[in-house]
């Protein structure tokens, strides 16, 4: 939401627009006449208004003036579908909606199981609605398909896919169709993706969207998933231009040499490796440059090793965090990390980490990272 | 304009703001539910109704409208929808038109409200928002910087 402010308009300026406007024609007694027309208008009426408008029309009205920006934004439906809503209800609720012709947050989670032209119809149904905000979160773990038990998690499954082919169901579904689709959406501005494949050769997002989060997402290279490339650039300046902010939450991503680039706007960075699980417990060299970084935020695993490097030259405040708990998805227990040989590979981490760090002007480490340091 | 009396149908004067009165027949000014609960509750009984917020000017169109939609039961649907858009054709000064959607507001005319509100809207379809403001005196109040972020934002609706 915008503040109230105040424009000042050069008195000159304005008297030259009037004198044009009343060459014009008949609109000069308006101006005479002054106030703003709508302005006696109850919010309800302008609403009513703007209930009969298409999407393009309702979005400019959002530009007039701060009154009508308010009113625009309190006007826009938001539809929040979490799992328990049952395929049938979300599909009821669509076919209601069908007069709708702008959509702000749809948020759509779902058992990965179901029938495709579900999440296919949701995804039409938001991007033919110019939807702003889009999450998109299919789950594994409830999917009660017989194929997919005890791969509860899609990183977990997707490592063991080298030893066991991708379920195609869900391959085709997520892998092929989603990322195309939504780059020709040119009003979205933030996309929350979890628990999606993604070939990068295939995705873009429009320059629009200045929020991504990608959530346990499988990020491969291109589209044979059998292929395990050594490097791996991950390059967000050409993915997603318009980016501002940028949220890598415990994705996997098929390489050994992973460069992520975060693009030249982004200023707010986050990157997580906590439920990530990696063969073992090995990250593959990761490096993230990042040359607006303004905030930086990471957490890794106690368990893991590994080398992330990064290049954030005008970074001014990071956040360290270590997490030594078990890992909520694997349903088998980790030792716990008492002896130093478990805290080599993190401390290698970390070294790295807080070297690329050094010139932060306000540094946050949580206890546990001063935990699993040695003690001297 | 000319009220017809020969009916048998009770008749109520409405008085607009600027004075002027207008006789109609009961039926056809409860299709304001604004006027149809002031009848309800007895006040047109003694007198005419006073409607401070509407001028004789509109009121008289109000009325054509209510007149012509109070007998819609034995029209075909399609005339009626052609005599609306003649209805807001005749008042086809975005002016005239904001004044109409005031006292349909006011009045609680749910057809008409409709039918104006969907011209109106219609009307800034298709206008930069400039052409908007300007018709509309609608003032600007964003900081340079706010209309900046306003239009990024929405970019997508101006191409």
């Amino acid at each position: 939401m915008l503040d109230q402010g105040e424009k000042m308009e050069n008195p000159t300026k304005k008297m030259a627009r009037d004198r044009e406007e009343e060459e014009e024609e008949e609109e000069e007694e308006e101006e005479e006449n002054g106030g703003d027309l709508f302005s006696n208008f109850p919010d309800d009426i302008l609403k009513h208004i703007i209930s009969f408008m298409d999407a393009k029309t309702l979005t400019l009205t959002s530009t007039f003036s701060t009154r009508w920006h308010r009113l625009y934004l309190s006007s826009l439906r938001h539809l929040d579908f979490n799992i328990s809503v049952h395929a049938d209800a979300v599909a009821a609720t669509l076919a209601d909606l069908q007069h709708l012709v702008k959509v702000g947050r749809l948020a759509f989670s779902f058992r990965a199981s179901v029938d495709r032209s579900l999440p296919e119809s949701v995804l039409d149904f938001a991007l033919s609605r110019h939807v702003d905000h889009l999450t998109f979160h299919p789950h594994f773990d409830e999917t009660g398909d017989p194929n997919l038990a005890g791969l509860n998690h899609p990183n977990f499954w997707c490592l063991q896919n080298q030893f066991l082919p991708f379920h195609p169901k869900i391959y085709r579904v997520w892998y092929n169709r989603l990322p195309w689709r939504l780059c020709v959406c040119r009003s979205l501005k933030t996309v929350r993706l979890h628990n999606c494949n993604l070939c990068l050769r295939r995705f873009s997002l429009p320059e629009t969207v200045t929020a991504l989060h990608l959530e346990q997402c499988l990020i491969n290279l291109d589209d044979n998933p059998s292929g395990f490339p050594y490097r791996f650039p991950v390059d967000f300046s050409t993915l997603c231009p318009g980016l501002e902010e940028l949220y890598l939450l415990d994705c996997n991503f098929r390489g050994e040499w992973v460069e992520v680039k975060a693009g030249s706007r982004v200023a707010s960075l986050t990157v997580t490796f906590d439920k990530c699980r990696w063969r073992y417990n090995l990250l593959p060299r990761i490096d993230i440059s990042g040359p607006e970084v303004v905030s930086f935020r990471v957490v890794v695993h106690a368990l893991h090793n590994g080398v992330i490097s990064l290049d954030l030259p005008l970074l001014k405040n990071a956040v360290v965090d270590v997490v030594d708990s078990l890992l909520p998805w694997s349903g088998e227990t980790y030792p716990e990390c008492s002896g130093q040989d478990e805290r080599d590979g993190v401390c290698k981490i970390l070294c790295g980490l807080l070297q690329g760090l050094g010139n932060a002007e306000s540094l946050s480490l949580s206890s546990t990272v001063i935990k699993v340091f040695p003690v001297t | 304009m000319s009220i017809t009396t020969e009916n048998n149908e009770k008749m109520i004067t409405l008085m607009s703001s600027d004075g002027e009165e207008f006789v109609v027949e009961e039926a056809v000014a409860a299709q304001s539910q604004t006027i149809k609960h002031l009848i309800e509750d007895g006040c047109s009984t003694e007198g005419s109704i006073p409607l401070p917020n509407v001028t004789g000017r509109v009121l008289s169109e109000v009325i054509q409208y209510c007149k012509k939609h109070s007998s819609s039961d034995d029209k075909e649907e399609k005339e009626l929808e052609a005599w609306d858009a003649e209805f807001v054709k005749a008042a086809d000064d975005h002016v005239a038109l904001t004044d109409l959607m005031m006292a349909a507001n006011f009045l609680d005319i749910k057809g008409l409200l409709d039918l104006v509100a969907q011209t109106l809207a219609n009307m800034i379809t298709g206008k930069s928002p400039e052409e908007v403001r300007r018709m509309w005196n609608i003032k600007n109040d964003f900081t340079p910087e706010e209309a900046e972020k306003v239009r990024k934002e929405n970019q997508w609706a101006f191409e």
